[in-house]
């Protein structure tokens, strides 16, 4: 295989990585609640710019990109019992208004304290490493497999522990649920902890091969929604699924044409996509 | 074949499952002109099911739906009342924000395909009389400019049934109309049954046995989606087997 | 009835007295008035499809984008403003009837609709970036002079803001009387009724995919007219006008103001721009912060927007008097 190919290869497998956690993350809080939060995509950004704050304080980057995981699950808490909680029952527009503000008041307050301007992290390793003759930056190829740990690590934890039964019993049913005991609010919570917590953990990862800007969570959100729809809610696999159609497609087209054009190319399939299978792609139904 | 004879609506070896579940097994049905037709069998039996599959709300895995001489199998519910057929719910689904007046408006004016301006007008200038009508004949006249939603049970039942007779469809389906109903209700309904029977055919799902023997012409027992016996009162009740269906049930 | 006759006098009440203030302000604010009258219509065109019919659309901006393009384009190259608004509005609705069509014989969820304009609507703002030659890019297309109309001979140049602004005023009342009347004639209680069930509408013989292809079809056309009335005054039109942001304003608006009123959605809209074009910009960023904990704290207090919350009180201090139990019965 060509070496530039080998390069690309990597690239396109890092870029879905990367929107699978988020897009996973979005899945179990979609999925669990049906609730759209148009505030994932600021997790990213909360993730990345506590990532800024951590390592400008002295932090190493490993310690400040585990603080800023940790810090966005809290804040995606305090959003569930400060703002969600009080919409499960008025519906969809409610909920997804509501989160949108939360995303408006969150991008502004970024704003006031870093300024407009983008901002960059250092990458906690520099060197180059060799991968079939391809010299590639190390950096990405540990982001590459952090993340597959951790999408491996979430596929497990919802497959085969008590609390990822609960999890999914309360997407499957809620009401047969809590007939059966399950403290179904209690798995909201945790569902909105996790879910940010992995937005969060994207931004870490991705702030220091990006810019980091108020608005950048916006291309997340928008992206992760459509992994979600065209995937499927089906399973945790059908959002990854998901992430390979999206970012892999698009990734794959910016080799030859420009991002403007390759992205349009995605949404239209995106929406041929719905339109032939709204339950989505990787559903057995 | 003189008018009293005109099959209206009929179904042949409709067929239906849900997974394993099989609630349709090759039923064979037919309703005459003005007949009034009763439905029992024990819960589960396929009732509503089969309801749903007449009024196109569900799609059948197999067989034929046929109102008057038209196939009907693959049309949606919208295009099955054009050829006349309505139906109730067991529930009542009526417009709970509207007053009852609206929601009978609202049925009548979906009745007429019109053609020429001519029938258009006829139809306009008759539509208050004809939702009065309507409203009268189901005793909730006094309700016209009230919020249906705020209504009873009973009354709510009625606003439905409104809402069926002012299309004046050629078959009535209704679904359990006396469930929740008081006696005087039920007998209220006996008698409306009676009287708009002249018009129309009529399809009743029914637990309520007395009501049955009053005002069914023919009953058919559907059991577990078999269509197992037609026939009149007398001779479903010396029968063994539909004895045999029921026993232990409360419902007869 | 007293009511219904008093409302339709203030759709004739209100354009009045703007006209009559319009002598008394200075250019520049006539046009910032304008601008929010005329996200106010566009903000009353979605509640039109969102109030009434429950077509939840995350993508509305699209058709106020496509009337802007449109228009912008035309007016650069000296086109007829008449032809150009009917192009835009022919356009929009072309296109809504494709989405409906297939959007709605998909038997998806609310959700899936609504994400399917978002998606749609993203797609049109690269578009517009991308095609470089026909709209400028990612800078749009910008100092599109003021229009002027070829009417039966006569020349009719709005090129001052007094006078675009009537005109604005003018139309803006126009279509939302129209709009009024849809939504109370019989065809507005059937979609109330399709909201409500739209099985039982079908069963009644109504044709829920038609009612719902006419009402996607009469927003986007509202909308689309909205976005051409909007390029004259900003002289510029741009890939944002696509963006989400829009689009999600314009349902906060609607929800704000309290679905299904149309005039809720409309004053909310003109209120929210107003405020945010008097404001210095460096206190901009303060204020959206603002308006964000509003939107929150509102939809969590009122979920039915201001209106609701308003007539809720009402009710609550009728009841007050007279002690009369209304829905009491029902089971």
């Amino acid at each position: 295989m060509d070496a530039i190919w080998i390069a690309n290869l990597l690239n396109i497998l890092t870029s879905i990585a990367v929107l699978a956690v988020v897009a996973v993350g979005l899945y179990i809080i979609f999925g669990l609640m049906q609730v759209i939060n148009m505030a994932h995509g600021d997790m990213v950004m909360l993730g990345a710019y506590s990532t800024l704050v951590f390592t400008q304080a002295g932090f190493n980057f490993w310690t400040s990109a585990v603080l800023a995981t940790l810090i966005v699950g809290i804040i995606g808490g305090l959003l569930e019992r400060g703002v969600v909680q009080f919409l499960y029952k008025s519906g969809n527009l409610s909920t997804m208004l509501a989160t949108w503000g939360v995303g408006i008041a969150l991008q502004q307050t970024v704003k006031l304290i870093f300024g407009p301007q983008g901002q960059f992290v250092d990458a906690p390793v520099l060197k180059m490493v060799n991968i079939f003759g391809v010299s590639y930056p190390s950096y990405r190829l540990i982001l590459l497999v952090l993340c597959v740990l951790v999408l491996t690590g979430v596929f497990i934890i919802l497959k085969k522990t008590r609390a990822g039964l609960l999890v999914r019993a309360t997407m499957d049913n809620r009401v047969m649920a809590e007939a059966m005991g399950i403290n179904t609010k209690q798995v909201y919570l945790y569902g909105f902890i996790g879910g940010s917590a992995l937005a969060g953990f994207a931004g870490a990862l991705i702030s220091p091969i990006t810019n980091i800007s108020p608005l950048m969570g916006l291309d997340y959100v928008t992206k992760s929604f459509l992994v979600v729809i065209s995937g499927g809610v089906e399973s945790m696999m059908s959002t990854v699924g998901g992430s390979v159609i999206i970012a892999g497609l698009q990734n794959f087209l910016n080799i030859y044409i420009d991002s403007t054009n390759s992205w349009m190319i995605v949404l239209a399939i995106v929406i041929i996509v719905i339109w032939i299978r709204p339950q989505g792609v990787f559903t057995k139904k | 074949m003189s008018n009293n004879d005109r099959v209206v609506l009929s179904t042949h070896d409709l067929r239906k499952a849900f997974g394993g579940l099989v609630v349709a097994n090759g039923i064979n049905f037919s309703v005459k002109h003005h007949e009034v037709r009763c439905i029992i069998g024990p819960n589960g039996a396929g009732k509503t099911t089969f309801f749903n599959m007449l009024s196109g709300l569900l799609p059948l895995d197999s067989g034929e739906v046929r109102i008057e001489d038209v196939n009907v199998t693959h049309m949606p519910a919208y295009r099955r009342q054009k050829l006349g057929l309505n139906r109730t719910f067991q529930a009542p689904h009526i417009f709970p924000e509207m007053s009852v007046f609206e929601n009978v408006l609202l049925a009548y004016r979906s009745r007429f395909r019109e053609t020429s301006l001519l029938t258009k007008l006829k139809v306009k200038l008759e539509e208050k009389d004809a939702v009065e009508q309507a409203l009268l004949n189901t005793h909730i006249q006094q309700y016209s400019g009230r919020e249906a939603g705020s209504l009873s049970h009973g009354e709510k039942k009625r606003v439905e049934m409104a809402m069926g007779i002012v299309q004046r469809p050629k078959v009535l389906l209704m679904d359990e109309p006396t469930a929740g109903m008081t006696v005087r209700e039920t007998q209220e309904i006996a008698e409306l049954i009676k009287e708009i029977r002249k018009d129309m055919a009529i399809v009743i799902v029914e637990h309520d046995m007395e009501f049955v023997r009053e005002i069914a012409d023919k009953i058919t027992v559907l059991y577990r989606g078999d269509l197992v016996r037609e026939g009149s009162l007398e001779e479903l009740e010396n029968d063994s087997f539909i004895q045999e269906i029921y026993l232990g049930s409360v419902e007869i | 009835m007293m009511n219904q006759r008093n409302k339709k006098w203030s759709v004739l009440v209100v354009p009045v007295l703007l006209i009559i203030l319009s002598f008394l302000l200075p250019d520049y604010q006539l046009d910032l008035i304008a601008t929010a009258i005329i996200y106010g219509l566009f903000a009353a065109s979605v509640d039109f499809s969102y109030g009434y019919a429950g077509i939840l659309n995350l993508g509305s901006a699209l058709y106020f984008g496509l009337g802007a393009y449109v228009m912008a384009f035309g007016l650069k190259s000296g086109g007829d403003p008449i032809l150009l608004i009917l192009i835009g509005l022919i356009v929009s609705i072309v296109i809504s009837l494709i989405i409906g069509y297939v959007g709605f014989r998909v038997k998806a969820s609310q959700v899936h609709f609504g994400l399917i304009g978002l998606a749609l609507t993203l797609g049109f703002e690269q578009l517009a970036i991308s095609l470089y030659d026909l709209t400028g890019g990612s800078n749009g297309i910008s100092d599109v002079p003021r229009p002027v109309f070829h009417l039966f001979g006569f020349d009719l140049a709005l090129s001052s803001p007094f006078s675009y602004f009537i005109f604005v005023i003018v139309i803006v009342s126009v279509l939302l009387y129209v709009l009024w009347n849809i939504a109370s004639s019989g065809f507005g209680k059937s979609l109330l009724a399709m909201r409500h069930d739209e099985t039982k509408l079908e069963t009644l013989g109504y044709n829920p995919m038609t009612l719902k292809m006419i009402v996607t079809a009469i927003t986007a056309g509202v909308s689309a007219l909205a976005g051409a009335l909007f390029v004259p005054i900003s002289g510029i039109a741009y890939p944002g006008l696509f963006g989400v942001a829009l689009s999600m304003s314009v349902l906060i608006w609607v929800q704000l103001g309290g679905t299904g009123t149309l005039v809720g959605p409309l004053l909310v809209a003109v209120l929210l721009k107003l405020t945010e074009s008097s404001l210095s910009s460096s206190f901009e960023q303060t204020y959206m912060l603002i308006i964000g904990l509003i939107f929150v704290v509102m939809v969590i207090v009122a979920p039915s927007g201001v209106w609701g919350l308003l007539r809720r009180f009402i009710r609550k201090r009728k009841q007050g008097q007279s002690p009369v139990q209304e829905g009491g019965e029902s089971a």
